[in-house]
């Protein structure tokens, strides 16, 4: 099958390791270090405040720790069920109730995270790490709903859109 | 030449089939360490097409890996991050593994799996419009390289193992 097919056989004739991999190699750990340097261990982080959930690039919930208060946006006020005991909350993305997420945040930790989601089979938002500093999001794709830390001093910040 | 030809194009309909198949599977599967990633198994079938019929026909498996994979999982925005992102990563596969002498597949590979992962993540950060994910850029930049190794690996043996088959079978 090889004759038939192979334009420069020369080309697969080649053992696992060659002389030019070590540049290629080393590219990327160049690449590595850089990336690691000034997206990770340079930038400040902080501890979070409080969160919001964005949906369709509009703001339907907010949430800070300090005073342990919800803003929801009008439209979506059926739409939203909050568990103060469990830390839970549930957003659902129609009438039936059948299509949602389900966020779960963390009074002593100061965290959030995607608990639970209908969005797919394999479920990829629920698999990001807790947001516990400023410089981390979760994003569920196929329902477009976004978590994003709040900064600062912790005051609500008014619900927008 | 049309023995050939037909033989080509029924070899390249078998890679493309093999490569929707491993990416319908590799997303039903779930994320590897970091939420939407994948191990990339579909890329052996890339490159082995590459390889063993054409750099062009290459191309037609790995654009219809994507899009039949997007249509059979149901995630149709695959297509916007994977499409781009594959072409250019194996753009410069080819052109690094046909034109540079001693370079090996299993290099060649990691490098396309590391310059596709991360334009995948920047295609995704502009879309979306949500730039606090490029500080998964590291680890995906680890996951790649990972990936690549297995994948040329595998690629490396599968055309050794051939090419053994073929050295036996001109001999008998």
């Amino acid at each position: 099958m090889l004759n038939f097919f192979v334009n420069k056989e020369d080309k697969i004739n080649k053992k696992p390791f060659e002389f030019f991999d070590i540049f290629i190699y080393v590219f990327i750990l160049v690449l590595f270090v850089f990336l690691l340097l000034f997206l990770i261990i340079l930038p400040k982080k902080d501890k979070i405040n409080g969160f919001y959930v964005v949906k369709d690039d509009k703001k339907i919930l907010t949430y800070s720790f300090k005073d342990n208060e919800f803003l929801i946006d009008d439209s979506w006020k059926n739409y939203i069920e909050i568990n103060k005991d469990d830390c839970i909350i549930n957003v659902f993305l129609n009438d039936e109730k059948t299509e949602f997420n389900v966020i779960q945040y963390d009074l002593n930790k100061k965290s959030v995270k995607m608990k639970d989601s209908t969005c797919s089979i394999s479920k990829d938002c629920t698999y990001f790490s807790p947001i516990t500093t400023n410089n981390n999001v979760i994003y569920c794709n196929p329902h477009n709903i976004k978590i994003l830390p709040i900064e600062g001093n912790g005051l609500i910040q008014p619900v927008v859109g | 030449m049309d023995k050939f030809l037909s033989k080509k194009i029924t070899l390249t309909a078998i890679f493309a089939c093999l490569s929707a198949i491993a990416f319908t599977i590799e997303n039903l599967l779930p994320p590897f360490f970091i939420p939407g990633a994948r191990l990339g198994l579909s890329n052996v079938f890339i490159l082995l097409c590459a390889l063993l019929v054409g750099k062009n026909n290459g191309y037609f498996v790995l654009i219809i890996k994507i899009l039949i994979g997007s249509i059979v999982t149901g995630n149709y925005l695959a297509i916007i991050y994977s499409l781009p992102a594959g072409l250019i990563s194996y753009t410069v596969e080819i052109i690094v593994f046909f034109n540079v002498k001693k370079i090996s597949i299993i290099a060649v590979s990691v490098l396309g799996s590391v310059i596709n992962i991360c334009l995948q993540n920047v295609v995704f950060c502009l879309v979306t419009k949500t730039f606090e994910f490029l500080i998964y850029m590291p680890y995906l930049i680890i996951l790649g390289t990972l990936s690549g190794t297995l994948i040329g690996f595998i690629v490396f043996l599968a055309i050794k193992s051939l090419k053994k088959r073929n050295n036996l079978e001109t001999q008998n």
